[in-house]
């Protein structure tokens, strides 16, 4: 029968949200940088392509982020009245943005030179974005109730939606179809609409649908899955998915917002969404069961929220002019996997053998030392591990008590072990001369562990315990050293809060109790 | 009766705290005289008057599972050390050295069942306290015993040889084989004068040299007198009797004091030397003329006065004297036992800490070998053929350990069922209560092991240790100063129905200084490594307060665990899942509801056999509850019973509910709530427990004429007449219901196990299983010495253990019950691997198929015959084989289509007792079918067919069990008002079948 070391009891610990493997992840997201500009930010975007710059509206002017530096590299500000939604074209290369006096311009990224002007909306624009799938077109939503896609190098409009009633602040080419605009306006409905008809296919909320997808706020925001056929729009602090396949039917109504939601973003392989609102949050969703996984508080209400496509960057504009930028340390890991950069980046790369060190007989290093192969009939000595024991174990198996109590208080081991040593010098018997014959140096830890843990739950009871028996021992001693003195001060201020406590605990039952009953008697 | 008296009086002090073992070996004998004392209080009780013809006498039958107490002889080695001889109680037990397997019993011991008070047998009567091989035939034992009998045995022929009645006590023996005639004795004198308090004082003692020639007259008798007894002199009790290597010294140790004589002048008697404290044991060098000592403060003391001049420069005889000796001190508490080994280079020491000391006498240094597990009672040295030397540690919990000499580690232990070694180590009571279950997936008992935070699992059929269970994992060790170390203990168990889970509350008293530790925890059973594992920990279930009940719903499926505690409340523990994060499930155990009742503190817990009423006694009233609501069915108070101790429910079905209180036994009808019957016991009742199938309930009272005997009352749930009453010649503190049922009785009987208060585990009731263990009566070993001792070349190459089993099948033979979920388990896990990784299915058939089959064979069965049927078995399995998956179902169903007509069965069953198990089919065991071969299929399926009955036999109304079982299982699973019509219906039909 060996030795049995001391067994560290494991005690349960209420697993809380913070801890979930989701939330970890989000909590990367570190060190918010807060830029001030001079009025609302209204509109972040990040650009599709590397090294995904970011395009920031505000008053006047679309400022372009470098996400290395986090620094402004352009400034346009070409604009001669409040800039709407500065949106930078997939490669990278062109930016378009709008402005209240319905002037959409098209500008080089890095000259900044305009090089198309569309104009023909009377009334603000607030979205231009350029169509995903079809370089060349651009999407403007205006005030004045009309949508219009463009063709960027004729510098004409190439359709025009005159169906919403009113306002029309949101809208997007669909991701899927270039064919298809979602677009949501103020007039509460949100539309689908097919440039190849010409026409609105699609309704979708309104005061006069059906009760499921009755909507009577306005829409400030609507967004398309990559796929095409699940649309999201947000009104005042609801949030509805509409299934496109099914003709448009409300399939859920999310509200997790105390406010108006203002913003949808999707992170980069759409599995999770964020949502900024008013309230000063920033939720993201796990998009299959549509469950708040994370939630991110912000100083002010938000107007837009982004993250970058490679999830390194969460931008955030604020109401009070503030830009939060949060950015994560991708993992070493990561970025290699991408399984899209592999593709994309040419064949003829690949065949240098510089960057496909995955395929094929790439030599993995084993961190295992290599053993030299010997003859067949050779016979290996296995050199056998011996289980190593703590410290305080081995003192415990010499029946060293006092120095297992010692060695088990040092600074680096959790109160869970040095509890457990406890535990075993009583069960032996041997706590007594454990504590006997200490000075104040030697006393000095025990008597911090004690008041240190004397409150919490799991050891309680064993510390009252101890502490009971230590000042049995060393009362006679009290007041010879102000160290100890102010240590056993200490533990009984602790205690006496911690009972303090109990009490409030008691009465907050009590009055449960009291209540219950009566409700009890209600229903009965 | 007053000559037991006087021997325990004189045997009280040798035999220092253990007393209990001449307690149970004594009361059968005594019981004839006592049985008339026993009625007659009896008989003054009104109630019991017209039960004393039902056999108030009749003692219930009996048998002991365990040793029940550690022997404090050392083993005696056989000359070549295959053997060795281990005394227990008044049986001495000759074990095989090479795998601790019993082989044979000297004088089989009469505490061992009730069977044997009849068999008056030839073996001592009381303890034996000595056992030596003859001086001059090494085939011969010598041993010695309380009840005054010298008795030679002839080992191998298992035959006794001579009895030599000396009329004394016999407290030791020793011979020498310079005295081919004499051996000498110490025997226990009875005072003259009795001091008042009882002749625990009076331990004087007389050293003897007895011949072993019988007196003429008594040559021709079965009991003979010796013809010459010398007086050598008188000392205190002795705790040491060994004459020196070269025979020329007697040395006896009693008390302070070492006496010396001269073997060639005895009659000038013993010289004394004294030493300072109590001593305990002796031994002698085995080549040098000095013998060492130990004492009670774990001294050990070398004494060199073996010398003539030393001796005779004191005048007077019998004046204490000084020598000279050398002390070797490490043991904190006393030596129990010392042994020097064969070249006489070490002294070996051992004691209460569990250590064994080596010491080396050259230079005084010392080696250890630490944690032997319990206290070293005995040591033994001895020498195997091969010339090895090693030692045999007997422990206080009734295991043998072997040390290797050359690398002083624990290389082989035998063990029985291990006892409570701080209990037969004396000195601590036995505690009111011990944990006591039955688990029927590996068909073994958990009982508590030698440490009381430990448990083992004795499978009774196979008579082994399956395993053994820290609950709460310790190191073993021992007490610092006098005051004794407070263990964890486990208090109880419960096993869930379907062996799944088990509940253990393990308790460490507490303390003015440190608070009480309790724990609930819940164990699941892996069935693939045999093995509980720890799930859930609770710590404190009831707060500071002690919890009464721990039990489990009859639930198979998601069983719930009900516990009662001291602060009152009931709780409810569920099982929930967890899924982890790469989707594994995990089970664990919380709190479901807490709810007390009244102010009243709850007692005990029982379900309802559907478990859809829970049943709570709380003092004096009994509370039905829904568990899924815990909502109050009915209270149940009746001014016959003033506190409720316990409520159990009697049958399948339910109806009937027996409230137990400290003297009264009332029988509750559910469906129409009226007490059935009251009957008032005149006896306290100590336990009751209620038939597992049957409608009837046993109650064990504790006699009040006798303090280690109980009686116990069967009744039926209809009268409150005992259906019989028995007796039992010790009291229980546990128990639990063995399933083993013959499957063709038709009453059914009580199987039950039980731990008694002196730590023996029984198994007793109305039918007991027979047990197999070939060597619980005398045998002859001398053709298994030959098997033994003949190295053949094959031994040397695979081991000689390779060998052994071999030659005890065609000694004991062999059940084919052995053949076990348990065994499969082995098996099933051979064939879990993916396919490819699999050897080729014709290397693996053999040893495989030698797994599932156990060949049983007829006592009969001739070489070739048996070759043949093992050709056949292998056939009919092969066929099995190509259908992956067969389960037993599908020839059960094949089956149940065939009507089978009574005789046709009973012959069955008949057969079916014969040639095979008498192991219980529990239903359980049924569904499992785990058993793909044909063979067991078959046997499986007759069972089956007793199980279902066809309705037709319904009908003729003579059959009260497949009645009852087609009943219960109409009987729906909830609800109390469908319960009452259906059970209505039951009595009706009994009725009926009555009629």
């Amino acid at each position: 029968m060996d030795y049995q070391p001391v067994v560290v009891k494991r005690a349960h610990r209420p697993a809380t949200a913070k801890h979930s493997a989701e939330s970890r992840y989000w909590r990367q997201f570190k060190h918010p940088v807060f830029i001030k500009e001079y009025a609302p930010v209204t509109s972040v975007h990040f650009s599709p392509s590397k090294p995904h710059r970011y395009a920031v509206t505000a008053a006047t002017r679309v400022q372009i982020y470098a996400p290395r530096t986090q620094k402004v590299t352009k400034t346009i500000s070409r604009f001669k009245d409040i800039a709407r939604s500065g949106c930078i074209r997939n490669d990278g290369k062109l930016v378009v943005a709008g402005d209240d006096t319905g002037l959409i311009q098209v500008f080089d990224i890095n000259s900044r030179a305009i090089l198309r002007t569309l104009d023909s909306h009377k009334q603000p624009v607030h979205v231009t974005r350029f169509s995903t799938l079809n370089h060349t077109q651009v999407l403007s939503c205006s005030d004045d109730s009309t949508v219009k896609v463009w063709d960027v190098p004729s510098q004409s409009a190439i359709t025009t939606f005159h169906d919403h009633t009113d306002y029309v602040r949101s809208g997007q080419v669909s991701t899927s179809n270039p064919h298809l605009v979602l677009t949501g306006s103020y007039d509460t409905t949100v539309r689908l609409f097919d440039m190849r008809s010409g026409e609105c296919e699609m309704i979708m909320g309104g005061p006069d649908a059906s009760a499921g997808s009755r909507n009577t706020s306005p829409v400030e925001q609507v967004l398309m899955f990559p796929s095409g056929t699940v649309a999201l729009s947000t009104a005042g602090p609801i949030m509805r998915m509409w299934d496109l396949v099914a003709g448009g039917r409300c399939t859920k109504a999310l509200s997790n917002h105390q406010k108006t939601v203002t913003s949808l973003a999707f992170n980069g392989d759409a599995s999770r969404l964020l949502s900024g609102g008013l309230d000063h949050m920033v939720k993201v969703y796990d998009v299959s069961t549509y469950k708040v996984v994370h939630t991110m508080r912000y100083p002010a209400p938000v107007l837009c929220v982004a993250i970058s496509p490679d999830e390194t960057h969460i931008a955030a504009g604020m109401s009070d002019g503030t830009l939060s930028v949060r950015r994560r340390q991708p993992k070493a890991s990561e970025s290699v996997s991408d399984p899209l950069v592999v593709l994309q980046s040419g064949t003829f790369e690949s065949f240098l053998g510089g960057s496909l060190p995955a395929i094929g007989e790439g030599r993995v290093k084993s961190k295992t030392k290599s053993k030299p192969a010997g003859d067949v009939d050779e016979m290996r000595v296995e050199s056998r591990r011996k289980k190593r024991l703590r410290e305080y174990d081995r003192l415990l198996k010499g029946f060293k008590y006092s120095a297992a109590l010692d060695s088990a208080l040092r600074k680096n081991v959790p109160p869970t072990t040095a509890f457990a040593l406890i535990q075993e010098l009583i069960h032996r018997d041997g706590l007594r001369t454990a504590l006997s014959g200490r000075d104040d140096v030697l006393l000095e830890p025990v008597l911090r562990l004690l008041s240190k843990n004397v409150n919490d739950p799991r050891f309680g009871e064993m510390a009252c315990d101890v502490a009971s028996l230590v000042i049995e021992m060393y009362s006679a001693v009290l007041g010879q050293s102000p160290l100890i003195d102010s240590l056993f001060l200490r533990l009984r201020k602790k205690v006496a809060q911690e009972l303090q406590f109990q009490k409030e605990l008691l009465k907050t039952k009590g009055a449960l109790d009291m209540i219950l009953a009566s409700a009890a008697l209600m229903t009965v | 009766m007053a000559a037991t008296k006087a021997k325990n009086s004189a045997t009280g002090r040798t035999r220092q705290p253990n007393t209990s073992p001449a307690k149970v070996s004594r009361t059968p004998k005594s019981r004839k005289g006592k049985a008339k004392e026993d009625i007659g209080p009896a008989k003054n009780a009104e109630a019991w008057k017209n039960t004393v013809e039902l056999g108030e006498d009749v003692t219930w039958s009996w048998t002991s599972l365990s040793d029940s107490w550690a022997s404090r002889h050392a083993p005696v080695f056989t000359k070549d050390g295959s053997y060795f001889f281990s005394v227990v109680g008044s049986s001495v037990k000759i074990y095989s050295s090479v795998n601790g397997q019993v082989v044979s019993t000297l004088s089989a011991s009469p505490s061992g069942s009730s069977a044997c008070k009849y068999s008056g047998g030839d073996g001592h009567t009381d303890v034996i306290t000595s056992a030596i091989l003859s001086p001059n035939n090494p085939y011969q034992l010598i041993t010695a015993s309380l009840d005054g009998c010298i008795k030679v045995w002839d080992f191998l022929e298992a035959d006794l040889l001579q009895t030599i009645d000396l009329g004394q006590p016999i407290l030791h023996l020793c011979a020498h084989g310079n005295f081919q005639e004499f051996v000498f004795v110490a025997v226990a004198r009875p005072g003259k004068k009795k001091k008042a308090d009882g002749g625990s004082k009076d331990d004087n003692a007389a050293v003897l040299r007895v011949s072993l020639k019988p007196r003429p007259a008594t040559a021709g008798d079965s009991r003979q007198k010796s013809s010459e007894i010398t007086a050598v002199g008188k000392t205190r009790s002795t705790c040491g009797l060994a004459l020196s290597p070269s025979g020329q010294w007697l040395v006896a140790v009693a008390g302070h004091k070492a006496y010396v004589a001269q073997t060639s002048s005895l009659k000038s008697g013993f010289t004394k030397f004294v030493s300072p404290e109590a001593l305990t044991c002796l031994a002698f060098h085995p080549s040098e003329e000095y013998f060492a000592t130990g004492d009670v403060r774990g001294n050990i003391r070398l004494w060199y006065c073996l010398n003539e001049d030393i001796i005779r420069s004191q005048s007077a005889v019998g004046v204490e004297k000084k020598a000279q000796t050398t002390t070797l001190h490490w043991h904190a508490h006393a030596v129990s036992s010392l042994a020097f080994t064969l070249n006489g280079a070490y002294l070996l020491s051992g004691g209460e800490e569990s250590v064994l000391v080596i010491w080396q006498l050259h230079t005084g240094k010392k080696e250890f070998v630490p944690r032997v597990s319990s206290p070293i009672f005995t040591i033994a040295v001895y020498r195997t053929k091969e010339h090895e030397e090693g030692y045999l540690l007997g422990l206080a919990d009734a295991s043998f350990v072997v040390i290797d000499a050359g690398s002083l580690k624990i290389t082989k232990s035998f063990s029985r069922i291990k006892l409570d070694s701080s209990l037969s180590s004396g000195g601590q009571l036995p505690p009111a209560s011990a944990p006591l279950a039955y688990h029927n997936q590996s068909a073994s008992l958990m009982l508590p092991s030698s440490h009381p935070s430990s448990l083992q699992a004795y499978s009774p059929s196979q008579h082994q240790i399956l395993l053994e269970l820290e609950v709460s994992p310790s190191n073993r060790v021992s007490r610092r100063d006098e005051k004794r170390i407070e263990p964890s203990r486990v208090l109880s168990i419960a096993i869930a129905r379907t062996g799944v889970w088990m509940a253990t509350l393990d308790n460490r008293d507490g303390d003015d200084t440190f608070h009480r530790e309790i724990y609930l925890k819940l164990w699941h059973w892996n069935a693939r490594t045999a093995a509980w594992s720890l799930n859930t920990r609770i710590d404190r279930p009831h707060g500071e307060a002690m919890v009464n009940t721990v039990v489990f719903s009859p639930d198979t499926s998601r069983p719930l665990l009900v516990t009662a505690g001291d602060d009152g409340k009931v709780k409810v523990w569920d099982t929930r899942t967890n899924t982890g994060k790469n989707g594994e499930r995990e089970e664990f155990w919380v709190a479901r509801s807490s709810f007390h009742y009244r102010s009243e503190l709850p007692k005990h817990a029982s379900w309802s056999p559907d478990g859809s009423l829970l049943v709570i006694s709380f003092g004096a009233y009994v509370v039905l509850y829904d568990p899924t609501t815990c909502l109050v069915h009915c209270v149940l108070s009746s001014s016959h019973c003033k506190s409720a101790s316990s409520a159990h429910f009697l049958g399948t079905e339910g109806r009937y509910l027996a409230v137990v209180g400290t003297y009264d036994v009332l029988i509750w009808n559910l469906i129409t709530r009226t007490v059935q019957w009251h009957r008032r016991c005149p006896a306290a009742i100590s336990t009751v427990i209620p038939h597992s199938i049957d409608e009837t309930l046993a109650v064990f009272h504790n006699s009040s004429g006798q303090e280690d005997a109980s009686s116990v009352g069967v009744y039926h749930a209809t009268s409150r007449t005992p259906v019989k009453v028995r007796s039992l010649p010790f009291r229980l503190l546990s128990i639990t219901s063995y399933p083993s049922h013959p499957s063709s009785s038709r009453n059914l009987p009580f199987t039950l196990v039980g731990i008694t208060t002196a730590w023996n585990v029984v198994m007793l009731g109305d039918y007991l299983p027979p047990r197999e263990e070939g060597a619980t009566d005398a045998q002859a070993i001398a053709g298994r010495i030959e098997v033994g001792t003949r190295r053949t070349l094959f031994q040397d190459i695979f081991g000689k253990s390779a060998f052994t089993d071999h030659s005890n099948k065609q000694s004991q033979p062999l059940s084919s019950d052995q053949s076990y979920t348990w065994n499969n388990n082995l098996k099933t896990g051979m064939l879990e691997g993916p396919s490819h990784l699999l050897p080729p299915i014709e290397t693996m058939f053999d040893s495989l198929m030698a797994g599932y089959l156990q060949p049983r064979l007829p006592p009969h069965t001739e070489e070739d015959e048996q070759d043949d049927s093992r050709d056949d078995m292998e056939e009919d399995v092969d066929v099995n084989m190509n259908l992956p998956g067969t389960m037993t179902p599908v020839i059960l169903g094949s089956r149940a289509d065939r009507v089978v007509s009574y005789q046709e069965m009973d012959m069955f069953v008949e057969l079916f007792k014969q040639h095979a198990v008498t192991r219980r089919n529990s239903s359980l065991g049924l569904i499992n079918g785990h058993k793909i071969n044909g063979s067991h299929v078959h046997s499986n399926g007759h069972v089956a067919s007793v199980n279902l009955p066809e309705p037709r036999h319904r009908v003729n109304g003579h059959q009260p069990t497949p009645v009852k079982s087609s009943i219960q299982a109409t009987v729906p699973a909830n609800g109390v008002v469908e319960e009452v019509s259906t059970s209505a219906t039951a009595g009706k039909k009994r009725k009926k079948s009555l009629a």
